[in-house]
């Protein structure tokens, strides 16, 4: 008696299972709100696939491996077992494939096992410590109703086969519907497909904050049916690796956020089930078994408190870490913007910041009139309407501050050594509005962006440098939503540039002690900024050490996205801990090139590592020029 | 519902170094302690322009609807609002306005007025019913070097709100363009005020006085403030205009007053 029929039934039947259980999965996902659907997306998923998320999959070997034999080899069963079985072709030699990729995914699944050992405790268990026993029992099913020749199995040999491939194919088609492990699968490959951010498969740099449309009353997301429903399906890719808690600056600081959980908690709030089952670990100092949400019911306090949504830094290591591809920051401020708009509910100082916003266009409260003080005995022009320039000055917020402001004076004697042609924005520069659009004041950021795009329109320039890679971000990839279009360049990047041409009459560097470089969050992840001010650092003739986490995996230094002002208190501070990756490798200098980074590094306390500018640098090096 | 009603007055604030359009501190903080009292049975009541820009900020604060008593530019606000608030029982204001003459003087004439008592500088204030529809108001009074003292009186009053009272409000742009006005008719026969014949003019700034910082220990800064000390110096008689000018630059550069 063959076994071929039975297998051909189990396939249809698991078939039939998964279509009603995704249709159950996809309704759930269609609560969210409409976004533009790009079906070619559907076409570029295997670029993306073996592309982009290789390429992060990729920095853990052991398990990319492990997966790609999984994955691979279960794909291809399933393929074989679909053509050979579902249509009822029953070719002997289709089966030699099938056991072969059984084989294959067995293998696999070993190694995932082998490791589910002794798992790292970003892992999340429950769930996922059952997946190599299920899975190992679809492909040993697999393998012994395929693979023994019929004569060769007995009736309690082939009793158990079915049994385990009904426990695998449950897994796998079962599992899908009901939210369990595997629906990452499916929920993974549609989102690659429908990704909320399609542009960042093209290498583009940009945040999927879409303006709010405040005039219709929109004001942010107030319940998890407010995401787009390609939130929420990025959400229910997510395979609780915790590779984001293990890279968030917060997490490590002791403060009540966790990446990975928020994601699973919106999860829940998609659902309408509570954390429970949540298996990994807790947001630090709040107990799992907790939240529970609803689509219909709002998302803060019973699903995530506030303060866990305050402590994020929007610094984004946890987006650049995550190998679904999920925009775990961009789901946290548009929830930070309802919170902010509807209640006014923002903790800390962050109110009296975004009330100086509002009345005085500066953070501090300050008088605009005095934004270029700092500058008054350097002779810098200010831009004037009607006098073109090649660049113009944007100082930003770091120009109230005394200790920035030698950052500053040290830019413009670099500027004037170049005889370069620029001139400040002076007077009318307003703030930018970074800080009030991570804190999810929208209404702010709109009116303080409107105002500048009529300020730089005023003006005839050709580029934009600014020292602060918040301007920068927002300037360059943000103002373009308001109709703004610049070329914005960091200062960095300006004297490196300057330095090819030659036109810096910059020496060597005259401290030989050992320098590190702190990679700003919003010139390095956000705008893919890494070479030119290491190049810099590395024409003034000292080696950069680097710190273990550098480049597109920096730490932050505590001071984006608001997280100073609504400061949530933790075990320790960011920029403590920053400065301890400094001290690891020996460094005595750590050159930033940001404001943000400049005060949060120059507030840790003790004896540590001087914090100096490159642009400090670079001016040092032109004195010390014989 | 409350036995009795409550009006917080609300000015055109200005921020004092930009001068933009904004809720004044004080009468947010007075807001506040109304909305502590009644809720939303608050009246919210603005003498002044119509389309006043600061009204849209007392609506994010929780204003709700804002009763806008017009007058002209000219005219006696005390009056305008003595006139319309007869018969409300407890009138809160801020201190002192932002902009204007911020005299301080409102409360003062506004109960004079309406021969009512006035209460200043409050902290914080609650309301007891006395039985019989009498109505006591229990309220914490600011006094200088950190005093405080406690002080009651019946209805009806006006209360000025000291700025330091606690204000719970939170500032949320969906209230801000949810809010309204309702524009209320001046009842006062004769609204002209003649204003003070006065001329403005800025405010010189004055020079700051630098100071050396004072390296003595916590123990020995507490015995300076006991006991009366020769305060320690250099008195330079002898030498040349330039040495005389020399100990002056070497004192203020040993204290780091000046930096080259």
């Amino acid at each position: 008696m063959s076994l071929a029929p039975a297998v051909t039934i189990l396939f249809w039947l698991a078939v039939s299972t998964l279509a009603v259980g995704l249709a159950r999965r996809a309704r759930l996902w269609r609560v969210g709100q409409a976004a533009p659907v790009e079906w070619a997306g559907l076409l570029a998923v295997p670029k993306r696939y073996f592309v982009d998320v290789h390429h992060v999959v990729a920095r853990d070997p052991y398990i990319a491996r492990a997966h790609v034999a999984t994955a691979g080899g279960a794909v291809l069963a399933l393929g074989l077992v679909a053509f050979n079985y579902g249509l009822g072709i029953y070719l002997p030699v289709l089966d030699w494939g099938i056991v072969g990729a059984a084989i294959a995914m067995l293998g696999g699944v070993y190694f995932v096992w082998k490791r589910r050992r002794q798992p790292p405790q970003r892992l999340s268990r429950g769930a996922w410590d059952r997946l190599p026993y299920t899975l190992a029992a679809f492909a040993i099913g697999l393998l012994l109703l395929v693979g023994l020749p019929a004569e060769a199995l007995s009736a309690a040999i082939a009793a158990i086969a079915l049994v385990f491939l009904l426990v695998g194919s449950a897994e796998l088609a079962l599992g899908i519907g009901i939210g369990a492990p595997m629906k990452h699968a499916v929920a993974g490959l549609l989102h690659l497909a429908f990704h909320p951010r399609p542009e960042r498969f093209e290498g583009l740099r940009s945040t999927a904050l879409k303006p709010l449309s405040l005039d219709r009353q929109e004001f942010g997301v107030t319940i998890p049916a407010d995401f787009r429903w390609n939130q929420l399906l990025s959400f229910d890719a997510c395979v609780q690796c915790g590779k984001c808690e293990q890279s968030c600056p917060a997490f490590a600081a002791g403060q009540p956020l966790n990446p990975k959980k928020l994601i699973q908690d919106l999860v829940c709030g998609l659902a309408g089930t509570t954390d429970a089952a949540y298996a990994g670990r807790p947001y630090p100092g709040i107990a799992i078994g907790s939240h529970q949400g609803a689509p219909h019911d709002a998302i803060v306090p019973k699903l995530i408190e506030p303060q866990t949504l305050w402590s994020c830094t929007t610094c984004r290591a946890c987006v650049e870490e995550c190998p679904m591809l999920i925009e775990h920051v961009d789901a946290i401020v548009g929830i930070r913007r309802s919170l902010n708009l509807t209640q006014g509910d923002v903790p800390g100082t962050a109110p009296d910041i975004l009330a100086n916003l509002r009345e005085t266009e500066t953070q501090g409260g300050y008088d605009n009139a005095r934004r270029y003080d700092w500058a008054i005995d350097l002779d810098v022009p200010t831009a004037e309407a009607g006098k073109p320039i090649d660049l113009l000055l944007i100082a930003g917020e770091g120009a109230f501050e005394m200790r920035y402001q030698q950052t500053l004076r040290a830019l413009v004697r670099i500027l004037k050594a170049a005889k370069a042609d620029f001139a400040v924005l002076g007077a009318c520069e307003r703030d930018i509005g970074d800080t009030a659009r991570r804190l999810g004041d929208e209404a702010t950021f709109q009116s303080l962006a409107r105002q500048n795009i009529e300020t730089l329109a005023r003006l005839d320039f050709k580029r934009i440098v600014t020292p602060d890679p918040h301007v920068l971000h927002s300037l360059r990839n943000e103002y373009s939503a308001f109709g703004g279009r610049y070329e914005v360049v960091h200062h960095t990047a300006l004297i490196d540039e300057l330095m090819v041409a030659g036109k810096v009459p910059f020496g060597k560097l005259p401290d030989a002690r050992t320098l590190t470089y702190h990679d700003p969050c919003y010139l390095g992840r956000y705008n893919g900024e890494f070479g030119a001010p290491r190049a810099v650092l590395g024409r003034l003739g000292v080696g950069v050490r680097e710190m273990e986490r550098s480049g597109l995996r920096a730490r932050c230094c505590g001071g984006g996205g608001g997280a100073p002002l609504t400061d949530i208190p933790g075990k320790q501070r960011i920029p403590d801990m920053r400065m301890g990756d400094a001290q690891a490798v020996g460094a005595e200098i750590v050159a930033v090139a940001c404001p943000q980074c400049t005060a949060m590094l120059e507030g840790v306390a003790g004896a540590r590592a001087q914090v100096l500018d490159i642009a400090e640098l670079v001016a040092l090096s032109l004195e010390a020029r014989p | 519902m409350n036995g009795f009603s409550v009006a917080v007055l609300i000015s055109a604030g200005r921020h004092p170094v930009s001068g933009a359009p904004r809720a004044c501190r004080g009468d947010v903080a007075a807001m506040a302690m109304g909305k502590s009292l009644v809720g939303d049975e608050l009246r919210v009541i603005h003498a002044g322009k119509r389309d006043e820009p600061s009204l849209q900020d007392y609506m994010a604060y929780g204003a709700g609807t804002i009763d806008v008593i017009e007058l002209a530019a000219e005219s006696d606000v005390c009056s305008a609002l003595a006139s319309s608030l007869g018969e409300v029982d407890l009138i809160l204001t801020g201190g002192r306005a932002e902009q204007g003459l911020g005299s301080g003087l409102l409360p003062y004439l506004l109960a004079d007025a309406l021969r009512r008592p006035v209460l200043a500088n409050v902290i914080d204030a609650k309301i007891e019913d006395g039985g019989a529809g009498a109505f006591e108001a229990r309220v914490r009074q600011f006094l200088p070097k950190g005093q405080r003292r406690r002080i009651a009186g019946p209805l009806p009053l006006v209360i000025a709100v000291h700025p330091i009272a606690a204000s719970q409000l939170k500032y949320a742009y969906a209230r801000r363009v949810s809010g309204r006005t309702e524009i209320l008719s001046d009842l006062s026969a004769s609204n002209r005020a003649v204003g003070p014949n006065w001329t403005v003019e800025m405010v010189p700034r004055r020079p700051v006085r630098l100071r050396a910082q004072d390296k003595k220990s916590a123990h020995a800064r507490l015995l300076s403030a006991i006991v009366s000390e020769t305060k320690g110096g250099v008195v330079a008689f002898e030498g040349t205009v330039v040495d005389k000018a020399q100990v002056v630059l070497n004192y203020l550069r040993e204290h780091r007053l000046v930096e080259f």
